[in-house]
């Protein structure tokens, strides 16, 4: 494991040789081979001492057996045939040998070579075949002769006797001693038993001690090196998230968690730029609301002024042009008779030009007022707004002989008057503008989406497309005020009422192909012009979009 | 006959008046005031008019120095004793709030002046026709 890490992320300290450091990792498998080693001695431990026991229980409890067993066993025989031949000698009964002959008889078949297969290791095998030799000997060298003697009808003799129980006694002083070598060997045998046991348990026990040490000493490793770095890393976690990012956060513990909080600490510091920048982004939204809000402000004081100026325009500029045009007038009424041709013509220059002007203002006031001096707005029928615009242009329509249709049209949101003037305005210009025939007027409306779209389309002069966008600007006009009148506010009238409405009003271009033109430079009755359609869209639902300003305007003079 | 106070500060529009009343007999009767404050006083024979006599019929300009026209069309439409009296407010202005604004203090009719003389002498005519010939005034 590599310590890679730096908490400052100081580039000095990759440089400097790190001592090694273990990780948790590391820390962890080192830990288990440690405990893994000593676990396996325990077991080897407990296994050899476990195979021991058996091993020694075996021995005390079967080879011991065995052997003590079959060398009673021979002296048991040895002693049968010792008392049926005495037995024998007194009665002359045949009989009587008959536990001799039912001894097995044991000096014929010897058992030191079974008991040193069994117990190879007892020194008592040369006492028991020193036993087998003193048996063979008493055999053949006095119970055989013996009982040949009484099967010939003899008696036995003292001596006889004296020099069996001899014998005899050899045999059975060497089997004493065979007995007295193996019972010791046994009662040393179950002591080693013994301590073996004891020994098994001891090592049990210390398997369970040292798995419960070693239970520990993992726990608080684990704490050490786990729990305590996770629990520091997350605590420090939590005071920054709980607000305080000004709080430096270092890992602790083994490497890796000491890395982990440097992570940590890097997130905290993207936070911190990320919290600024945030701030400043709000701060600057701030400001720019603010801005926006002296804009505002700016805005309504000049619409203010302007809404004064346009009260001012009507009253006071009007006043003094009404004053020269009404005594141009007096002067030609008093003194008609005694001015010249050419003295009229200039009074009624004077008159016009102020009746114009006067018009002109008059417009404009009307123009600046779209918006500001509403009606409170209402669903409106357009409907109705066709009819009276309709009955307004009562005369011009009956003058021109003019063919209006219309569709159904919708409801909508706004001021009712100054939708009828819009109708008013596009009908009148349609009727105003004809060619030679006489005007055919449509109104249509169609629903598109979250808006009406309407159009009005007729059969006169048509405005050339060059001019579509100026025909929208207040006061321009496209033919000599002697061909057609007016001061050029209505398509701006119009314009400025469909965008406060939250429409667009544009001319729809001509369709191609080439268009009807005035024969010789004059419409001939009867004669179609190329036509104008003028498109304008509303909401179907939408506050209009009106400055906050008071309902009404007060001038202060 | 009736008496006619006009109240109107612009020496022209008095003169043009003049000029619109003459040969209809009502120029003798006609008082001419030029401010508000000046009308009022009028009406309620104060100081210089002491002497006054309480017109049939007033012509009122708004825009009038010291006291505004609606200032004294609200005072005379206040008073028992004066609001019997037709108010006509004879004015330049077309300004809609104008219009709604006497109305609202019971004026009884709004006139804008003419810019073609021919019209305000026609109009001035009709109003002195409308109020001497057709309708019927409180006797005084």
């Amino acid at each position: 494991m590599t310590q890679t890490q730096t908490v400052t992320g100081n580039t000095r300290w990759d440089r400097v040789r790190q001592p090694r450091v273990w990780g948790v990792h590391g820390r962890i498998a080192a830990a288990l081979v440690v405990v893994v080693a000593l676990l396996t001695g325990v077991v080897t431990a407990a296994v050899v001492t476990l195979l021991e026991t058996r091993q020694v229980q075996r021995e005390v409890v079967r080879d011991y057996y065995t052997g003590l067993r079959s060398s009673q066993n021979y002296f048991i025989g040895m002693l049968d045939s010792e008392t049926a031949i005495r037995g024998y000698a007194l009665t002359h009964d045949k009989a009587s040998l008959k536990p001799l002959n039912e001894s097995g008889q044991p000096w014929a078949h010897p058992v030191s070579g079974d008991l040193s297969k069994v117990l190879p290791d007892t020194r008592a095998v040369p006492k028991m075949q020193e036993a087998e030799e003193a048996a063979r000997i008493w055999y053949e060298d006095w119970a055989a002769p013996m009982i040949q003697l009484i099967d010939s009808g003899a008696n036995l003799t003292p001596a006889d006797v004296n020099e069996g129980r001899r014998l005899f006694d050899n045999f059975r002083s060497a089997y004493t001693e065979t007995i007295n070598t193996l019972r010791p060997e046994r009662e040393k045998a179950a002591v080693h038993l013994a301590d073996v046991t004891n020994l098994g348990f001891a090592i049990g026990v210390l398997s369970a001690i040292i798995c419960l040490i070693a239970g520990l000493v993992l726990w608080i490793l684990m704490r050490r090196w786990v729990s305590r770095p996770v629990a520091f890393l997350a605590g420090e976690a939590r005071i920054v998230a709980d607000g305080e990012l000004g709080h430096q956060v270092i890992g602790i513990g083994p490497p890796e968690f000491v890395q982990l909080g440097a992570d940590v600490e890097m997130m905290r510091h993207r936070l911190i730029t990320e919290v600024e920048q945030a701030e400043q982004a709000r701060r600057e939204t701030l400001q720019a609301r603010a801005i926006l809000e002296d804009q505002t402000q700016e805005l309504q004081r000049s619409n203010r002024e302007l809404e004064q100026f346009a009260y001012v325009a009507s009253h006071d500029l009007q006043e003094p042009l009404r004053k020269v045009a009404s005594f141009c007038q007096m002067l030609q009424r008093r003194y008609g008779g005694q001015l010249d041709d050419r003295a009229d013509q200039y009074i009624h220059f004077a008159v016009d030009g102020a009746k114009r002007m006067q018009q002109l203002i008059n417009d404009l006031l009307e123009f600046s007022r779209v918006g500001r001096l509403s009606a409170p707005s209402a669903d409106v029928d357009l409907s109705e707004c066709l009819e009276n615009a309709l009955l307004n242009l009562e005369t011009a329509k009956e003058e021109s002989a003019a063919e209006i249709t219309a569709d159904d049209l919708p409801v909508v949101h706004g001021e009712a008057p100054l939708l009828t003037q819009v109708m008013q305005n596009l009908i009148g210009n349609a009727i105003k503008f004809r060619a030679g025939a006489a005007p055919r007027i449509r109104i249509a409306a169609r629903r598109d989406g979250e808006f009406w779209e309407f159009t009005c389309s007729d059969n006169g002069i048509g405005i050339e497309q060059e001019y579509a966008d100026r025909v929208f600007l207040i006061f321009q006009r496209l033919h000599a005020k002697e061909a057609y009148g007016g001061t050029g506010i209505g398509l701006a009238m119009c314009k400025k009422i469909i965008e406060y409405h939250g429409g667009k009003i544009w001319v729809e271009p001509p369709p191609a192909g080439p268009l009807a033109q005035p024969r010789d430079g004059v419409w001939q009755p009867g004669q179609d012009g190329p036509g104008t359609t003028i498109r304008w869209t509303l909401p179907v639902s939408s506050d209009l979009k009106v400055l906050e300003l008071e309902p009404t305007v007060k001038v202060t003079r | 006959m009736i008496a006619i106070l006009l109240v109107e500060d612009d020496p022209g529009d008095v003169l043009m008046t003049q000029e619109a009343l003459e040969g209809t007999g009502v120029a003798s009767r006609l008082n001419v005031v030029g401010d508000g404050a000046q009308a009022l006083d009028f009406l309620y024979k104060r100081g210089a008019y002491t002497d006054a006599l309480t017109p049939d019929l007033i012509l009122l300009d708004l825009n009038l120095p010291k006291v505004h026209g609606r200032e004294v069309l609200a005072q005379v439409k206040d008073d028992p004793q004066l609001r019997q009296i037709p108010v006509v407010v004879l004015t330049t202005s077309e300004a809609e709030e104008d219009v709604l604004h006497s109305y609202d203090l019971h004026a009884n009719a709004y006139v804008t002046k003419p810019v073609d003389f021919e019209q305000f002498v026609k109009v001035v005519r009709h109003i002195d026709d409308f109020f001497v010939s057709v309708v019927r005034l409180p006797r005084r």
